[in-house]
């Protein structure tokens, strides 16, 4: 593949092996690259990504592998003058799903934390307002983008479910013919 | 003075959308605001899972009603990246035009949304009626009006009608003749002047703090931050245009910017048509029938510029028929949830509505 921001990746390759030895490549394209980190690692890469200028947190997604019993969490960081984006995806444990916050590299990630946290009930520690609900109120069921919550199954119960009669036509038995 | 708790929408004429902020007012300055969302959520992260690829395609349009044809656009590139497919020359240019013709909805949306904060109702009713001849033309090319559901995986749906190339650059000159009276009407009138100028100011730190994107950005740092100028998809990299920017971001600025990228997106236009090459509009991403495609294991981030700035989904695929996850970015998530809570407050009451629409929030995408 043809790749045109070689003189940017390369020295970010370089730093990022020298200086975090278990963060893995996972996917290089063209203007997009995917690193594997481990939760004790993300401050720090983080850090370095932000100093380096990595300055914008587009947003940050969650993928719920549900057979391997993990949640994928991806920190998606833009850099505006170099137009290079990277993406962080770590994985943490599904039974007990905690990570660190990073509000305190980036504010911005307030609200992504808390939409993820009531999405998928991932914990984010140090980001106490990310306990509280956003968008769904007073929800009653498992957190509902996990892959194990139907929403067929929630619908049907917790709703009255009600038939209606097929009607074609105007309803009342009005009639269209002209006199 | 005792503080008083307003809601400011979901029912309101200043408000984009169902959703709310719940403002405390002391006199008529706002000591505290925080969005409340919830009542537009539709669970489309969660639908679009149960959806084939295709089958999609009617659903993501509806993430943002004012300007649909972005989310298009990024699914079809996300899975064009995701499937390694080189789409035909001709599908890039259409899709420009196409994009630059919902950009100009989009502007013409928001400015004209100016008029009830400002009393200023001629600006919506002129922005309206030429919305309107817009939306003659996509109801040509596309079939639809509002979602138009043109750019799919692979390209465009469909050719271009015949002489509906002289029938967009006709249209498109007349109203280039008629903008300098929406300058005099809009940005020349007194009302705007004094409610607009030096008034809900975007510093340059809080676009970082935040992460604002798109004209806001542009508006505050001075430099050409777009997308399809840092990195250029379609075949923007092919097309001369500027791109305005500014280094002080007073809402009088983020919304004459607005006219300034209507005319630039008149050119890109303009020169799309020139460089538009004949051959086929459209290649399948997958062999076989489209409601049975299968799309390699691999994940992707996909962004446009939007006219409210980065707009961006994040795929997932794990070789099914249906997606595995699709994360939405809004682009008016970081102003809309933590801009709204930091930075609404001290402005004066009457100036929330314009608060809201100078940022360039828009509620569905958001809400989603």
């Amino acid at each position: 593949m043809t790749n045109s921001m070689n003189n940017v990746k390369a020295p970010l390759l370089a730093q990022i092996g020298a200086l975090f030895p278990e963060v893995r490549l996972k996917k290089d394209r063209d203007r997009e690259i995917t690193f594997e980190v481990q939760p004790r690692d993300l401050h720090q890469v983080l850090t370095y990504l932000k100093n380096a200028g990595w300055r914008q947190l587009s947003m940050i997604s969650c993928v719920d592998w549900i057979e391997d019993g993990q949640f994928e969490l991806v920190y998606n960081v833009f850099d505006w003058t170099q137009g290079l984006r990277v993406l962080l995806s770590m994985k943490i444990d599904r039974g007990e799903a905690q990570a660190m916050t990073i509000i305190n590299l980036f504010d911005g990630a307030m609200y992504y934390e808390r939409e993820i946290h009531e999405f998928f009930g991932v914990v984010f520690l140090g980001n106490e307002d990310a306990l509280k609900s956003l968008f769904l109120e007073r929800w009653d069921d498992i957190p509902p983008l996990r892959k194990d919550f139907d929403s067929r199954a929630y619908s049907d119960k917790k709703y009255v479910k009600r038939f209606y009669d097929p009607v074609y036509g105007p309803q009342g038995g009005a009639s269209f013919e002209r006199s | 003075m005792s503080e008083v708790k307003l809601f400011f929408g979901p029912q309101h004429p200043g408000m984009h959308g169902n959703a709310s902020v719940h403002l405390y007012v002391e006199g008529d300055l706002v000591k505290k605001a925080r969005l409340v969302p919830g009542m537009l959520h539709r669970g489309f992260e969660k639908s679009m899972e149960n959806h084939t690829w295709m089958g999609n395609l009617a659903l993501i349009p509806r993430v943002c009603v004012a300007e649909p044809d972005i989310n298009e656009m990024v699914f079809a590139q996300g899975l064009e990246t995701i499937a390694e497919v080189e789409i035909p020359e001709r599908a890039h240019y259409i899709r420009m035009v196409i994009m630059e013709m919902t950009r100009i909805l989009a502007h013409m949306m928001s400015l004209g949304a100016l008029a009830s904060p400002t009393g200023l109702y001629t600006a919506n009713q002129w922005m309206q009626a030429d919305r309107n001849n817009i939306q003659d033309l996509f109801e040509a090319i596309t079939g639809h009006r509002i979602y138009h559901m043109y750019i799919v995986p692979g390209g465009v749906r469909k050719e271009l009608p015949q002489g509906i190339e002289t029938r967009i650059l006709d249209f498109f000159t007349e109203f280039e003749r008629r903008m300098p009276e929406y300058h005099a009407l809009i940005f020349e009138n007194p009302t705007i002047q004094a409610r607009l100028k030096d008034n809900i100011m975007l510093p340059e730190f809080v676009v970082w703090e935040l992460g604002v994107t798109g004209i806001g950005m542009r508006s505050a740092v001075g430099k050409p931050y777009d997308v399809r100028k840092v990195t250029p998809y379609a075949r923007y990299d092919k097309v001369d245009f500027e791109v305005p920017v500014a280094t002080y971001s007073d809402a009088y600025t983020r919304s004459v910017m607005k006219y300034y990228e209507i005319k630039e997106s008149i050119r890109i236009i303009r020169q799309a048509f020139d460089m538009m090459p004949q051959g086929k509009v459209n290649v399948k991403i997958a062999p076989g029938n489209a409601l049975k495609w299968t799309l390699p294991k691999g994940q992707t981030y996909s962004a446009v510029e939007s006219a409210r700035g980065e707009f961006g989904y994040y795929i997932v695929s794990d070789g099914k028929t249906q997606p595995y996850r699709i994360a939405v970015r809004g682009a008016s998530f970081p102003q809309g949830f933590l801009g709204v809570e930091r930075y609404m407050p001290g402005v004066r009451l009457d100036d929330a509505p314009l608060w809201y629409d100078t940022m360039g929030i828009c509620t569905p995408e958001i809400d989603r």
